[in-house]
Parts: C-alpha cells; structure tokens; sequence
C-alpha cells in the first residue's frame, strides 16, 4: 500500500478506537500515564504493521491483541520509563481510602498479577469469549480459564459488596 | 462465577473506564513519525542482511569455485532477478483477505507504461461527509476509498474480488465473521459481515453484474455515523469496469529498471493538502518514490505526507519530490543522474485537474 494512503486510513482509525484503547490500556496498567504509553506504543506497531492490517479486517482485534502483548512485555521490560516523551515518572496507582466502588475495583486490579488482569479486562470488559481471550492472549484456553479462576477468587476477597440500586430486591 | 457476577464485574470496569480521566496525552503524528523511521530501519536491515547472505553464498561459491580467485577484480556480479508476486495463497490466507489482496488479482501489479493507477471500482452516491475519494493499486489490490473532511470521519473502502467462485468467510478464528443476509443490491444477492469484538467494522458484500463479488468495507468515525441503509445506497450507487486514474504528472523517457509498484491519490482529511498522490517503484530491490501535491504549507497537527528526506522541485504550482526510501541509490537512479535526475524527467500538468493525464509513464 502506497504510503499516504497508509497514513490516511491509519489516522482514521486511531481517531476513531484511540478513545476505546486508551481505556483497555487504562484498566490494564490501573494510571492513565501509562496507559497513554501503552497506547502511543501499541498504535506504533499498528502503523507499522498496518498494510497487513488492511488485509485482515479485524483491525479492532489485532490493536487489542497488540496492545494486551505491549502491557505483558512491559511487565518484563519497562519499556516505558525508556520511551517517555514527557521525561516524568509515571503516577503509581494511588487509592484514597474510600469506599467508592470504582477505586475499590482499580485497587483490586492492582493486586492482581498482569497476566491475570489481562484475562479478566479482556473476559469481563471486552465481552471476549475464552477462546478469543486466548487467541488475543496468546495462550491455550485452558490457561486463559485458570488464570481467571485465580484473579475471580481474588477478586471477591478484595471488592466490598456493591449497594443495591434502588427499588432493586435481593432474593 | 454466576450471571450476576459477570454482570456486576462488567459493570465495574465499565464505570473505572468510563471515568473521569486527564486529556489524551498520545499522539498520533508521533506514531506515524516513528512507525516510518522504524519501517527504513527493517527495509535497511532486509537490505544489509540479504547483502551480507548474498556476499556469503558468493565467497563459498567463489571458493568452491575451480580456478577461483582467479578473475579480474570488479567482475560484474550476477544480480538476481526481480521477485514475481506470489499468487499461492492458501484458503485460509484468501478468507482474511480483502478483494484485491497481493497475488488474488491479476490486475494488482501496475503495468510498465500507461498509467499506474487503474481502477475497477468508481463510487456513484456518497453522504455529504463523504467528499474525498482516493484511489489505490499495486501489491495490496485496487481499492477506491472515500473519507470524511476530518479525522472523525468515517472511511468507505470499495474493492471488486476477482471473479470465481463466492469469497470465503472467515469462520475459523477466534473472532469469526458471521454472515448475515442484507437485502439485496441491484436486485442482486448481498450480505453482511460482522464479526464479534469489531464494533466499528461494517462489511457488505453484493454480486456485481460480471459475477464478480464486490465489497464495501466501513471503519473509523463515530457509532452515530453508520447506518445500513448508508451502506446500501453507496453500493447501489457504484459502479464496475476499467478506469485509468488521471494524474497530475507524467515521466519523459523512464528507463526499463524503474517499474511501478504502488500508486494513489488520496484527498487526506488530516492535511492542508487537498490532494496528494505518490509512485512507488521498485528498482533492483529498492524503492524509489516520487510524490506530488500542491505546493502549500502544513499547518500545525498536519500529518506530514511523503518521503523523510526528498529532493523536491516546485512547478506550476505543484511540489515534486523524489527520495529512496530504503536505502542508497540504486544504480539505475544513478545512471540517470540521482534523485535530480530522475525529477528532470517530470512533467507536471498542473492544478486543474482537468488538464492531469492518465498516459504517465512513458519510455
């Protein structure tokens, strides 16, 4: 593919899902810093990648995919703290001591291993069945049903019972 | 883990996301930046390390060689011939494929003379969003693209399969398409394809006249956007047969080497640029692009288009550029005098596209 058309179609596109991204990355890593990392990083493989991209038309799924690998890698090699355009160390998860069940679910996440945040964004934000958890994970499904057999009994020792809403019964 | 459980975890996640969060801090002109700069990295390194094999493979021949050792020096080495694009894909390979893919098309290797940039496919009925229309051929098909005026704007790509039997679906990954019947397109059998975890991906497939297959392929803009009955009137509108795509440029006396790879002519919704359009060719491994576009100054958030480092000249109007963009010069770039040579060898026609030729490369 000729070059501007790349360009054209690449910037569209991460015009259109950057926002959808950014929130992956952001429950994924749990600070929007470097959630922002991630993206910048994740949209540049997309760049590169992208006639092959075009040829597949799953552009929402290989981004995931490739996002999901560069929070793994990260893991293993902070990339990040190399790459950072602004030079600032990025915020580490900061949880005030409330209840509020939004700060209750990114302490939550924080406690979990990556791989294991991974599975349960990917199962329980992205709607993924496990065979596509695993295919964007890399992984059999096997392991993608473990790991989140492990983070879901984390999970429910870590998060407070959410209210009710009203005029809801419990049975 | 129970329904309600599912339930209330999604709805967990959602509201962490969905909350308030600081502006987006990354940027896409800097991806675009850096994706290049790492792309002439690989082709560098492709090149170096195809140049180191070859360099081997002639040192263990030269030295298995009898009598080797014993030419003059500067013998003239064999060069290899060119690639010939591949046309065994397998099934699998084909149902991910879009219509026009490498070596699914007989057309998608541009010819030698005449015009780079044919095209099957000519939109009709547009939205009004939808007023720049591109065209592309080369190794990755034709297509004809229409944007909108500004990043958020959806993108529409049109592409015809080659003729034979229905396009496969694909229906074996993780994340198949499913396939469901849309109503039909010129009284002809037509169908969506979806496929789970693409929400902004919208694919309609119809029967063409010929037989042939034809896709409209919608992605980007906002979910507010789309709407089926858009898609079914832009199809309803396109039509099918053999264009050449008029340019504003055209070569005097282009030397054999230099074949055609990848042409367009886009109208980029993210540039000052009203229209930019660019040849790629590939000569003795390397590619060698000459771009022209209106000669106007980016405005700040611009997407740069074009080569890193060009040689360019400015005419009528116009701004040509010339770069190689993997690398040093081909010899046959050098026979003709470098990049400055080869941009004597331009004409341009100028800004009124009334006067742009589809009669470009001339020997």
């Amino acid at each position: 593919m000729a070059k501007q058309a790349r360009d054209a179609e690449f910037t569209v596109y991460v015009a259109s899902r950057g926002g959808w991204l950014r929130k992956v990355a952001y429950l994924l890593c749990g600070d929007w810093h470097r959630a922002d990392d991630l993206v910048q990083e994740s949209i540049t493989k997309l760049y590169v990648h992208w006639p092959r991209i075009g040829e597949v038309e799953n552009l929402d799924g290989y981004a995931r995919r490739v996002l999901v690998n560069t929070f793994l890698a990260e893991q293993r090699s902070p990339w990040w703290r190399r790459i950072s355009r602004t030079g600032d160390e990025p915020d580490v998860v900061s949880v005030p001591p409330d209840l509020d069940s939004a700060l209750d679910l990114r302490r939550a996440l924080a406690a979990l291993p990556p791989r294991q945040r991974a599975t349960v964004v990917l199962r329980y934000y992205c709607d993924l069945t496990v065979d596509q958890a695993a295919e964007a994970l890399g992984c059999s499904p096997g392991n993608v049903k473990s790991q989140s057999s492990r983070a879901l009994h984390t999970l429910r020792g870590l998060l407070s019972p959410r209210p009710a809403p009203a005029g809801r019964t419990t049975s | 883990m129970t329904a309600d459980e599912h339930r209330d975890l999604t709805e967990r996640l959602v509201a962490v996301a969905d909350a308030p969060a600081p502006s987006v801090g990354f940027d896409t002109a800097w991806a675009v930046r850096q994706g290049r700069a790492r792309l002439r990295r690989r082709r560098r390194a492709s090149i170096g390390g195809a140049a180191v094999l070859t360099a081997a493979v002639l040192t263990g021949t030269l030295l298995l060689e009898p009598g080797a050792g014993d030419g003059p020096v500067g013998s003239p080495v064999p060069v290899a011939p060119a690639a010939t694009p591949t046309t065994a894909d397998t099934p699998a390979d084909s149902a991910a494929r879009t219509p026009g893919a490498a070596g699914a098309s007989p057309t998608a290797v541009p010819p030698a003379v005449g015009d780079p940039l044919a095209s099957e496919v000519r939109f009709g009925w547009l939205p009004a969003w939808a007023a720049g229309v591109g065209y592309q051929a080369g190794t990755h098909g034709q297509a004809a693209t229409a944007g909108g005026g500004n990043d958020h704007s959806p993108m529409i790509r049109l592409s015809l399969f080659p003729a034979g039997p229905e396009p496969a679906v694909d229906s074996t990954s993780a994340f198949p398409q499913v396939k469901s019947p849309a109503p039909p397109v010129d009284g002809r059998t037509a169908y969506w394809l979806t496929r789970q975890g693409s929400a902004g991906d919208h694919i309609l497939r119809w029967l063409t006249p010929s037989g042939r297959w034809a896709q409209l392929y919608w992605w980007g803009g906002k979910p507010a956007d789309y709407s089926d009955e858009t898609l079914l009137r832009i199809a309803a509108g396109a039509s099918f047969g053999a264009w050449d795509v008029p340019l504003p440029l055209w070569f005097a006396g282009l030397t054999e080497p230099f074949r055609p790879e990848n042409s367009s002519i886009g109208r980029p919704a993210n540039s000052a640029l009203p229209w930019f359009a660019e040849i790629e060719f590939r000569v003795e491994g390397r590619t060698v692009e000459v771009t022209v576009s209106p000669d106007v100054e980016p405005v700040p958030g611009d997407t740069v288009l074009g080569p890193a480092s060009p040689t360019c000249r400015t005419e009528q109007g116009l701004k040509v550029c010339a770069a190689v963009s993997d690398g040093a010069a081909p010899a046959a770039l050098e026979q003709l005098g470098g990049l400055n040579g080869l941009l004597g060898l331009v004409r341009v026609t100028g800004l009124d596209e009334g006067t742009w030729t589809t009669d470009v490369l001339r020997r």
